[in-house]
């Protein structure tokens, strides 16, 4: 059972904390999520279906995420974001040096402002690529809900004004990326 | 064709801008849809920003925990089964 959940640690650890960087500004934060849901995957080992184990990771993400949020609002904001600022100074993973493309860094901001669940279907299928059906187990929605709210994430994201000047200095400086 | 009818149209087309971008736009709606972005340069560029921010998107860091927290997970499992305490 320890050799399966290390397995398991390894094979979805970057799905995770993938779903939580996309969520909130610190690494730390993303970190202590993905403690969280670990933690909770080893502790409710025996009971879990493990033939649909990355939809519950996803979905214990997911929960952790929105409390995580919730408990962040109550408390005094001025001292979080000093917390998060300090974080993020302290932070110079690979992940942040990516994010150091201003269209890249624009894009990751505009994808933290959605509200849930627009936010977490757009990174679990659009960043991350995961299947219709994983993304409908975790979040216990049909197909068409998760195909209508993808198309309003993306539509909210091409509605985003500093984005849409992102790419029109990037279309009008010749940059045929398009 | 009068205006308002002209932006309803562009409106309709734009709609369904991500069923195409998904491969999901068949037939006759997708030709309908093709004719347009050709004639209609406010669509073709909606359609060139859509496929951009999409590209981009898809192209986006993933991001991973540090070696540490595993290190840690790992040695949770190693000890005795944790208390259980809440759901998932």
């Amino acid at each position: 059972m320890q050799i399966e959940f290390q397995q398991a640690i390894e094979k979805h650890r970057q799905r995770v904390v993938t779903l939580a960087r996309y969520s909130l500004r610190s690494a730390a934060d993303a970190d202590d999520i993905a403690q969280e849901v670990f933690v909770k995957l080893w502790q409710h080992w025996p009971k879990i279906d493990h033939d649909k184990q990355l939809p519950w990771l996803l979905r214990v993400t997911h929960n952790a995420i929105i409390d995580f949020v919730r408990r962040r609002k109550t408390r005094n904001e001025s001292i979080d974001d000093a917390v998060d600022v300090e974080a993020q100074a302290a932070e110079q993973s690979q992940f942040e040096a990516l994010e150091n493309n201003q269209l890249t860094a624009s894009l990751t901001d505009a994808i933290r402002q959605l509200d849930d669940p627009f936010r977490s279907i757009l990174v679990m299928r659009d960043v991350q690529g995961l299947s219709y059906a994983d993304i409908e187990e975790s979040l216990d929605m049909n197909a068409s809900q998760v195909k209508v709210y993808l198309h309003r994430a993306r539509r909210k994201l091409r509605a985003d004004p500093q984005l849409r000047l992102r790419f029109e200095e990037i279309n009008s400086s010749g940059d045929d990326a398009v | 064709m009068s205006q308002s009818s002209e932006q309803t149209q562009c409106y309709a087309m734009q709609l369904q801008i991500d069923t195409f971008l998904d491969g999901d736009l068949v037939g006759e709606q997708q030709l309908a849809f093709v004719g347009h972005v050709a004639e209609c340069g406010g669509c073709a560029h909606e359609l060139r920003y859509a496929q951009h921010l999409y590209e981009s998107v898809l192209d986006l860091p993933k991001a991973d925990c540090s070696d540490a927290l595993v290190d840690d997970l790992v040695a949770i499992s190693s000890q005795k089964r944790v208390q259980q305490h809440g759901g998932a």
